[in-house]
């Protein structure tokens, strides 16, 4: 004779099997939303500027190969940005979030940096800083600046109106020529001679 | 009755537990797939950069398609502004782009920032990208190319003066004068050779000699 408490443990396993698979969903599974990054980014604390960096950060140049051996930052590993994701790489990113590091990420600037940034905060890393530094190499030497973001440029409608007030005042006064006052030479009169002789 | 009790549980408990552990690789297996995916076309679509030379080529064509969105401060847009953007914050710009409305998908969105950061994070954070494009250098790329161009010199290879020169041509569509060059009248002198004058020496009365 089948009675429905046979089924009340099978139910009680499954109720337990979800409760502990919400549990143990993947860290890559969290659902970080784009608002969540946009607002971990615009906090200024994610930005380090080369005078910022220190032992506690783990440096990460995205940069290829060929550009890193030009010339990188003291300490600095390189990772190209297409790798980042491979399961070594993962693997060594969370070793450095164990020892409570944090990984400080540099590119040719800090614009190329963030589909890096972005892929490793949905994957669940939370130790993640931006280098606001420049890296480039000219005239085969190899460049580093602090790089200042958001600044805006000069202001664009003075610089018009200016353009406008200066280019009316030069239409106004046409550069006037003074004339070369004109040479006078005196004639000099002729003196009367007395007549001489006559008959 | 038992053991066939213990046995169906057992099962369940297999079943379960496979499921489980099936679904927590696949979720991570399929996620990071996922991500890695989005990266790379990241990184391949250098394309999505639009140069301020170009936009303002396409501007003064009265290119339909062009969609600007400036994601400067209020304040900023409000002081200047390239024609027809609308000002969006980062926030905004981001739900905005992510409704995928049909009429902006059929536009090329630039975006707009002083810099490229804050244009690249929001075309980093967006979902769809095919019609999103970002300025190059933002507002200070606009200014130093378009609006307040370095001049040519007489120095300058040929590519530089004509690039001075269309850059010139954009700026003064977009307001900026340039004072008229002033043009100098050339007078050309008839050189005609002054006739020589040979005075005629008047003859001097002479007394009268004489006479009869």
């Amino acid at each position: 004779m089948k009675t429905k408490s046979n089924w009340s443990p099978v139910l009680t396993v499954l109720l337990l099997a979800i409760v502990s698979f919400a549990f143990i969903l993947p860290k890559e599974a969290e659902t970080r939303t784009s608002q969540d990054i946009l607002e971990n980014v615009l906090n200024e604390e994610v930005f380090v500027s080369l005078e910022g960096i220190n032992d506690s950060f783990e440096i990460i140049d995205l940069r290829n190969s060929s550009a890193f051996e030009t010339g990188h930052i003291t300490n600095a590993k390189n990772i190209y940005i297409t790798n980042i994701l491979t399961e070594e790489n993962l693997e060594f990113f969370k070793e450095i979030e164990k020892e409570e590091k944090q990984l400080l990420l540099v590119g040719e600037n800090s614009a190329a940096v963030l589909p890096a940034y972005k892929m490793l905060y949905k994957t669940g890393f939370n130790n993640l800083k931006i280098g606001t530094v420049k890296q480039c190499v000219q005239k085969n030497q190899f460049q580093i600046e602090n790089e200042q973001l958001n600044t805006a440029p000069p202001n664009i409608q003075e610089f018009i109106e200016s353009s406008v007030k200066r280019a009316e005042i030069m239409k106004e006064k046409p550069k006037s020529v003074a004339p070369k006052p004109k040479k006078v030479i005196p004639k000099k009169k002729k003196k009367k001679l007395p007549i001489e002789g006559g008959c | 009755m038992k053991s066939k009790y213990r046995s169906s549980f057992f099962l369940v408990f297999i079943v379960v537990l496979s499921i489980l552990l099936g679904g927590n690789y696949w979720m991570k297996t399929n996620v990071l797939e996922a991500n890695k995916k989005e990266l790379i076309n990241h990184l391949e679509n250098l394309e999505h950069f639009m140069s301020s030379d170009a936009l303002a080529d396409r501007i003064i064509n009265d290119d339909p398609s062009l969609y600007l969105i400036d994601l400067r401060t209020s304040e900023e847009f409000k002081k200047y502004h390239i024609p027809g953007a609308i000002s969006l914050t980062l926030d905004s710009a981001l739900v905005y782009l992510d409704k995928e409305s049909e009429d902006l998908l059929k536009k090329d969105v630039v975006l707009i920032s002083n810099d490229t950061f804050n244009s690249e994070l929001i075309y980093a954070l967006s979902d769809s990208k095919e019609h999103l494009n970002v300025l190059d250098g933002g507002m200070q790329s606009w200014y130093k190319h378009i609006i307040n161009p370095k001049k040519a010199d007489n120095n300058s290879d040929l590519k530089t003066i004509e690039t001075y020169a269309t850059r010139k041509g954009a700026s003064m569509y977009f307001g900026v004068k340039y004072p008229e060059p002033v043009v100098k009248k050339v007078i050309v002198k008839k050189v005609t050779t002054p006739k020589k004058v040979v005075p005629v020496k008047k003859k001097k009365k002479l007394p009268i000699e004489g006479g009869c």
